[in-house]
């Protein structure tokens, strides 16, 4: 019971500790050494310790389910299983904020101790901004969403988590996609130091790449977790539903992944310097507006914790002073430009600068498609919501070329041209795609001009990559195999979405115990219903035989979930997969019946959108593991 | 000359922004417009507070133009805020408030009626929960607005607010010029 007490008191601390922390940059910014004095260093640590304290305070009333805290109430119950009551900790607004503040935090003091190398006064206004943020995000929780609320008198037992957050994949998907926002505040505050000290420049690149690379991976996981989680738990059968929330945490990934591309020159020739600084900007705004987005309730979704317009209105403000500051500055400290660089047409710049380009257009669409229908309702009143028609249309044309600019930059090399060696190999590559388009066609026939040739360009990006895996295990040459696994990943991630997409089947019908129903290759049968209790929850497990022509039996058995704390109803997928495809059956009550709604989809190439989410995200491990400064 | 043009426009977006989505957060977003808006209130049993023996359903909604069905607890901090506008809306002729005591101590909530007056002519028992989530309800405090043939016409969930109290007697009000 003492948690609450200590989680408190040492988040005023920390407050205490980040203000003092403001000071001691100013005193130390004006000392004429290259070391940054031991103040500084202590109070960033004294801010991270006190902060972590907090932290690991409201996980421990969670786990001690001490429910005189009103966030534990509300959210925890003492017969929820260990790892839920663990997970419960940022499975609520105030909890995810104070994640939120000790990644910011982190980052910070991990700055602080990886930038020996860098200039004296880079390094303190870097973390001088980052403490802003630190600052900022401190107040908001003390003063709009504090964790560790009393509450009087003490109830015996708490509310429980919603069930439908109970779910591994869920537990761990904030904390991982908080690291990858978060992670973009430090670039940020990076870019803006690195501005007024005209430090922007390979070494800044080279310096601040892995920041990039780290933010970009987890960011890469946490929306894949994201998408897994929907795809099991919330029983529709899709994996990606263009929700609002979830758009916000693809722009941010839209516009760090153009950043990684466009650090990557940076770091090696002193060109791009303005549209780094940019793009390092708009990550980190598009990160916080995600964060504004869901936790103002503006918008009405699954993810939105609570609907409080103060909370909303600090989080705008803030946001808004952040990006004017930027602007400020931006203009004020523009950078120069360091060098002329040419570099040809068929060079990799060339490509990374137009797909930089299409990055950003994507990002404007998703945004678009965001915003819109808000500003929408606060001019005329009218609701609107945009789907998935929408962006199918506007994204799916564009990301032929993109994917085959993707190809030809991967395989030609830095500034000098030397397409005319490549020449035959994209030409082979070329004609083989083409032909694999011409055999598909010819399967089935009802597959649009567009998907055509997204199939044909996503194949050209695997086939090209996959010769150079090729190379490299066969002919052992050197390739970049970082560069390599991830965009293999992102072309099997496309040509497996479009399959899956083109030829999923749904069938939809009511069944009782002992009825059957005769699909196109399938009979499904509904064996038998039983009843089941488990820890906090009863389940209802229905038994399915699906047969499919050749007389092959697959068992399914789907169940519906009665939780008790709080009661809510979920219905749990069975979902079979292998390699080819998934079956998905899931089962819905109808109340005052027999029968039960029945749901049967075969996705086919479900898991490969998996696998290759995971192998882009791996690329950006390998590229750490190999400590590679540069993507040739 | 360039630049300054570029920097306006841009903060000119900014403002325009925060300006834009202040409003936003203005359209009161408590005032659900949930898929239960315009459908009729189902039907809900709880026991009454005062007397175990009577039970509160919908059919103790009648001889009204409005009901309001209010779901608190005298824990729930949140319930104490909106407290005073329960009670300025208790003296409406148009309306009755039924309560719903949502897990909660029979003598806790006596106390915390005594204290803070009492608004409701009728109070339910929710020992457990069920019957809010029969209501459709998120937590404490909820608050429904049924209109005569007990079909919900707003849902305020969270703690009432002025904003939620003048758009209450507004739409009582509008209805009294009719009649």
């Amino acid at each position: 019971m003492i948690f609450g007490e200590l989680g408190y008191y040492s988040l005023i601390f920390s407050i205490l500790f980040s203000i003092l922390l403001f000071f001691f940059i100013y005193q130390d910014y004006f000392i004429k050494d290259n070391k940054v004095s031991t103040k500084v260093y202590s109070f960033c640590f004294l801010q991270f310790f006190t902060i972590i304290i907090s932290f690991f305070s409201l996980v421990f009333s969670f786990l001690l389910s001490d429910f005189s805290i009103v966030a534990v109430f509300e959210n925890s119950h003492s017969s929820k299983p260990i790892f839920y009551k663990f997970s419960g900790t940022w499975g609520n607004h105030e909890g995810s904020l104070l994640l939120w503040v000790m990644v910011l935090s982190s980052f910070l003091f991990l700055f602080l101790l990886n930038s020996k190398k860098n200039p004296k006064k880079y390094r303190l206004l870097t973390i001088f901004f980052q403490n802003i943020l630190v600052v900022g995000f401190l107040i908001f929780i003390i003063k709009t969403s504090n964790p560790f609320e009393k509450l009087i008198p003490i109830p015996k037992e708490g509310l429980g988590l919603n069930p439908i957050l109970q779910d591994p994949a869920l537990a761990i998907h904030p904390p991982i996609l908080y690291v990858g926002y978060v992670g973009s505040s430090i670039i940020f505050s990076s870019a803006l130091a690195s501005m007024i000290v005209n430090f922007v420049s390979k070494i800044w690149a080279q310096s601040i790449k892995i920041w990039v690379l780290i933010s970009w991976i987890f960011l890469t996981l946490g929306i894949m977790l994201g998408s897994i989680w929907a795809y099991y738990e919330l029983g529709w059968g899709g994996f990606w539903f263009w929700d609002p929330v979830e758009n916000v945490s693809l722009m941010p990934w839209f516009a760090l992944t153009a950043l990684l591309h466009s650090i990557i020159i940076l770091a090696r020739r002193n060109v791009f310097q303005s549209w780094t600084i940019i793009l390092s900007i708009i990550t980190f705004t598009l990160s916080m507006n995600g964060t504004f987005l869901v936790r103002s309730g503006i918008l009405n979704s699954i993810h939105t914790f609570a609907n409080d317009p103060e909370r909303g209105i600090f989080i705008l403000t803030f946001l808004i002073f952040l990006s004017l500051l930027s602007l400020v500055i931006f203009f004020a400290y523009q950078p120069q430009k360091k060098e002329d660089f040419f570099f040809n047409f068929t060079s990799k710049e060339m490509g990374i600068a137009i797909n930089n380009w299409f990055m950003i257009f994507f990002l404007s669409a998703v945004l678009i498609g965001t915003i819109y229908p808000i500003l929408l309702e606060i001019i005329n009143g009218k609701k609107i919501s945009v789907g998935p028609p929408y962006y199918n249309f506007i994204l799916a044309p564009f990301l032929i070329p993109f994917l085959i600019i993707m190809t030809i930059s991967t395989k030609v090399d830095w500034i000098r041209s030397n397409i005319n060696q490549k020449k035959k190999e994209l030409l082979f590559l070329l004609i083989f795609s083409f032909l694999f388009i011409l055999i598909i066609n010819y399967y089935s026939q009802k597959i649009s001009i567009i998907n055509l040739l997204i199939f044909f360009s996503s194949l050209f990006l695997i086939f090209g990559l996959s010769k150079d895996f090729f190379d490299f295990f066969k002919n052992k040459k050197k390739i970049n195999l970082s560069q390599t696994v991830s965009h293999f990943g992102f072309g099997l991630l496309i040509l497996s979405i479009a399959i899956c997409g083109i030829f999923s089947k749904e069938t939809d019908v009511n069944l009782k115990v002992g009825e059957s129903i005769k699909l196109d290759n399938y009979e499904l049968i509904f064996n038998d219903l039983s009843m089941k209790e488990d820890k906090n929850f009863k389940k209802i497990i229905g038994t399915f035989n699906l047969v499919d022509i050749n007389g092959k039996t697959f068992h399914f058995s789907p169940e519906l979930r009665i939780y008790n704390q709080p009661p809510i109803v979920t219905s749990e997928a069975n979902i079979q997969t292998n390699f080819f495809k998934d079956k998905y059956i899931v089962m819905n009550n109808i109340s005052g019946s027999d029968y039960y709604n029945i749901r049967f989809q075969e996705k086919p190439f479900m898991v490969w959108i998996w696998i290759s989410g995971f192998l882009i995200g791996l690329g950006g491990f390998l590229s750490i593991a190999l400590k590679r400064n540069s993507i040739d | 000359m360039i630049k300054k043009v570029q920097f306006g426009i841009l903060f000119l977006i900014i403002i325009g922004s925060f300006y834009f989505f202040s409003q936003g957060l203005r359209i009161n977003k408590k005032f659900f417009p949930d898929k239960n808006i315009g459908v009729e209130l189902s039907n809900f049993s709880a026991p009454s507070i005062f007397n175990n023996e009577i039970m509160i359903t919908k059919d103790s909604l009648k001889n009204k133009k409005f009901y309001i069905i209010n779901i608190w607890a005298s824990w729930c901090s949140p319930c104490r805020e909106e407290h005073p506008y329960l009670m300025k809306l208790s003296r409406e002729k148009l309306l009755k408030i039924i309560g719903i005591n949502y897990k909660d101590k029979k003598n806790y909530a006596i106390k915390f009626l005594k204290k803070f007056g009492n608004p409701y002519s009728e109070i339910g028992i929710d020992k457990n929960g069920i019957v809010s989530i029969d209501l459709g309800s998120h937590g404490v405090p909820e608050t429904i607005l049924l209109s005569e043939e007990k079909i919900i016409i707003a849902k305020f969930v969270g703690p009432l607010n002025k904003n939620d109290y003048i758009k209450i007697i507004k739409i009582i009000k509008n209805n009294e010029s009719i009649y």
